[in-house]
């Protein structure tokens, strides 16, 4: 099986564009699971509402947010291009925005879930032996949270390889610019003719999600057995 | 006793509030109490794990915490080595890479114990390789301690260390706390709500009743305490609570199996075992264990009788009276504590001023056995 040199750069892009996305959402996914998590504070509700909102929402409304919000025109979009000439809509960049949104919630589950996990006394334990609470966070929090992180990165990962509505809706259907795998396979299945196309992508996106899918399983078990010496 | 620590807590937490003020020097002093007393809660304040609203906690001279003088110092700059009730061991590293985690802070002070001879003095050699998983819960306490030892504190915290244990496993861990003590000068604070295990291993005793002090000095002068007894062995008067009296010795001389032990109230030989000159040994004679005579008894095989003064005489219903005997010219000699039944009160004539001669088995006297809930 021979992909075209256009559908190699949807393959190109789609990776692109899930791995900057979901890279970018790591810290601020992990800053307010750990708010989530760890304290109270008004507003609490809200703002664990307004993470979840991509997940309930079409996706096309969240792009259509974000077009208002972050394009050349929006509110924040038009400052950012007049102070620093940095434009989203219909570049990559802006897929990979769509991607770290739409991926943040399933982040943040994890995150959260695996912080809730966490025995504070051992990083009371820690600060104990002479550890500053950077070096508590690095050598004991970070490590015991990782399979929450993995499993988050790989499910945010696998959600923005998928992403359609709000791509579309925000950064539009342009080939070598934020035309990404689900994208090219709407476009071939609008040609006649394109069935051919269409199984091409359709099979180079099963093949990707049952990669991620083993992969997740497997870091899971490993990372798992490290810590507990049980299997899951 | 050279006071190493010296700390004043107040802390509320809810409804509890903690007001505690202690001294403790070089050797176990054993915090001891229900649960619920705020031992934990104590033992986090001085390790700065948590912030009291008010107080001082000074180690060797040097202000950890002051809330008059605005000083914090955190947990990690108080060189206090802390083992935890189920030894918090971190679960993604082995044996080894626990024991080494506090050796950052430890290679920087000279005090610093070598890594060989705390391996050697817990027997920790053979877990090296192994991660926490792998160990039994005699086999994480050791380590917990080992790597509390080897961060090189100026004092331990040690907070149950074996009630998570059970009473095998507690049997096991028991010699290496012993070795601890007599190894290390350091002053150690030992929590826990087991009369026993205070006996064995403590120094000093601080008893601790809904978050303030309700003794503290010596076992022998804690434990006799009424107040002490009646929180730890149930209301004193009462016939479902048994008095007991404890009574501190020091070894003269050791022969075999036998030990002459220099007590308040005079010499005794009392059968022990691992007993060396010097040893300080603290016996339990439980109320219901000791006999009375009229007349100095002999032909008997019991061999520590005692003449005594008869203090006090209360009914304690169910057809039992408790006694409170002088047995030493001493005041500060602790009270002899029996449980007669009222019949052998009126048949032997004992009455309040009277002196009788309490007999005690030396079985009795022996050092509290294997330690048990």
């Amino acid at each position: 099986m021979n992909l075209t040199p256009a559908e190699l750069e949807a393959l190109r892009l789609s990776l692109l564009v899930a791995t900057v996305g979901t890279a970018a959402s790591l810290l601020p996914a992990l800053g307010i699971a750990w708010a989530l998590a760890r304290y109270r504070f008004p507003g609490k509700i809200l703002l664990d509402g307004l993470i979840h909102l991509p997940l309930v929402l079409p996706p096309v409304v969240i792009g259509y947010i974000l077009l208002v919000g972050l394009g050349r025109r929006g509110v924040i979009g038009a400052w950012l291009y007049e102070s620093f000439g940095i434009t989203f809509a219909f570049t990559w960049k802006g897929a990979a925005i769509v991607a770290a949104v739409m991926g943040f919630p399933l982040l943040v589950r994890a995150l959260r879930l695996s912080i809730e996990t966490l025995d504070d006394g051992l990083v009371g334990a820690a600060r104990t032996l002479g550890a500053g609470p950077l070096r508590a966070f690095m050598t004991v929090t970070l490590p015991l949270i990782t399979p929450g992180l993995l499993t988050g990165a790989i499910l945010a990962f696998a959600r923005a390889l998928g992403e359609f509505g709000a791509t579309i809706a925000f950064v539009g259907n342009i080939p070598g610019q934020t035309q990404t795998l689900p994208l090219a396979l709407y476009s071939a299945l609008q040609l006649p003719g394109g069935e051919e196309a269409a199984w091409r992508i359709v099979f180079i996106s099963t093949l990707f999600a049952v990669l991620l899918l083993a992969l997740s399983e497997i870091s899971n078990r490993l990372l798992t057995r490290r810590l507990t010496g049980t299997r899951p | 006793m050279s006071v190493r620590l010296a700390a004043h807590i107040r802390h509320r937490a809810g409804d509890f509030s903690l007001d505690v003020a202690l001294q403790a020097g070089a050797g176990i002093t054993a915090l001891l109490g229900p649960s619920g007393a705020g031992k934990t809660m104590l033992l986090n304040a001085i390790a700065g794990l948590i912030r009291p609203h008010e107080g001082h906690v000074h180690l060797n001279g040097r202000a950890l915490f002051s809330t008059a003088e605005k000083i914090w110092q955190p947990p990690e700059a108080r060189q206090i080595g802390y083992v935890f009730q189920d030894a918090k061991l971190f679960p993604h590293l082995s044996v080894l890479q626990n024991l080494s985690y506090g050796r950052a802070r430890a290679s920087a002070v000279p005090h610093a114990l070598p890594f060989d001879e705390v391996i050697e003095l817990l027997a920790l050699g053979a877990l090296l390789d192994r991660r926490p998983h792998h160990l039994s819960g005699g086999e994480k306490q050791r380590v917990g301690i080992g790597r509390a030892l080897l961060s090189a504190p100026h004092l331990l915290l040690m907070d149950e260390p074996l009630a998570s244990l059970d009473p095998k496993r507690r049997g096991e861990i028991l010699p290496f706390l012993d070795a601890l003590h007599q190894k290390l000068k350091l002053p150690v604070l030992y929590v826990t709500h087991n009369v026993d295990e205070s006996l064995r291993l403590a120094d000093r005793l601080i008893v601790m009743d809904k978050g303030r002090v309700a003794a503290q000095g010596s076992i022998e002068a804690v434990l006799n305490e009424e107040n002490v007894q009646s929180l730890l062995f149930g209301q004193v008067g009462d016939v479902t609570s048994e008095p007991v009296t404890f009574l501190s010795g020091r070894c003269l001389s050791a022969l075999e199996d036998v030990a002459e032990i220099e007590t308040a109230w005079g010499t005794f030989l009392i059968p022990a075992r691992h007993i060396a000159k010097g040893d300080i040994r603290h016996l339990r004679i439980q109320a219901r264990e000791v006999a009375l005579a009229t007349r100095k008894p002999e032909g008997l095989s019991i061999q520590n009788a005692l003449k005594a003064r008869i203090k006090k005489i209360t009914s304690v219903g169910s057809g039992l009276c408790d006694l409170c005997l002088v047995c030493a010219a001493d005041e500060k000699a602790p009270l002899l504590r029996a449980r007669i039944t009222r019949r052998a009160v009126y048949t032997l004539g004992l009455e309040e001023g009277a002196t009788v001669w309490p007999l005690i088995k030396t079985a009795v006297l022996a050092r509290p056995g294997p330690i048990t809930q």
